[in-house]
């Protein structure tokens, strides 16, 4: 293969890379599309001790979205604390 | 130091460093490369709004299913990025609740695809006296050009 490279003011072309196609990249401006870089979920517990059951409580959160269980087991409302779990993303464009 | 490298193997390069090393081994050296030839840049190839209907489902239940979305036309299983885009914005990323009651149960949704269709999962728990309802999700789905 001969070395193929072209650089103007609106193009990039190196190999079998051409900037015109649409690549997934990194980047903090314009970046919408989220890639968990690990759990995305929380579970933790409360209750227990002197014969009560422990209850889970689970958390998603993922770059804003959130649905988490915060009444207890058989849907009083008593309010549970599920914590304050956000998930590491990479923030990429498409 | 930001350097540009080409060869006569068709190898181009822009790194960071003070030496050639991410050039010629771009892989051990990712922190330096901020472009290399020779690393596969997953692109998308296609874009398709698509969606679905779950349907409501009864109380006291554990249920599973898999809806077909569209054919993908890949030869292959590519690999697809997705996002809900209503009534919800979220992407989906793993598994995602979609819906959860007040005590916790709740209904999960991926993405996937097989050989031929891309498709969503779903998994659902209802509580004991609570079924759930029927919910509607447009889905966005962006196909690459990589075969898994």
């Amino acid at each position: 293969m001969t070395l193929k490279l072209l650089i103007t003011g609106s193009d990039f072309v190196a190999g079998n890379f051409n900037a015109r196609n649409r690549y997934l990249r990194g980047s903090a401006l314009g970046a919408r599309f989220p890639i968990s870089k690990g759990p995305t979920l929380s579970i933790v517990s409360y209750g227990g001790g002197n014969g009560v059951f422990r209850t889970p409580v689970v958390r998603y959160s993922v770059n804003g979205f959130v649905m988490q269980r915060t009444t207890g087991n058989d849907e009083s409302t008593n309010h549970v604390d599920a914590g304050n779990f956000n998930a590491v993303v990479q923030l990429v464009k498409t | 130091m930001v350097k540009l490298t080409g060869d006569s193997t068709g190898r181009v390069a822009i790194y960071n460093g003070s030496t050639d090393a991410p050039f010629y081994d771009p892989k051990n050296n990712l922190s330096l490369v901020k472009f290399h030839t020779e690393l596969d840049y997953p692109t998308i190839i296609n874009t398709v709004n698509t969606g679905v209907t779950l349907p409501a489902r009864a109380a006291n239940g554990i249920y599973a299913d898999t809806y077909s979305l569209f054919a993908h036309g890949r030869g292959g299983h590519p690999m697809i990025l997705a996002e809900i885009t209503s009534p919800f914005s979220t992407s989906l990323s793993g598994s995602v609740p979609v819906y959860m009651s007040s005590g916790g149960f709740a209904r999960w949704v991926s993405i996937g695809a097989n050989a031929s269709h891309v498709v969503l999962h779903e998994q659902c728990v209802t509580y004991r006296t609570n079924p759930q309802p029927a919910l509607g999700l447009n889905i966005r789905v962006y196909i690459t050009d990589k075969l898994l």
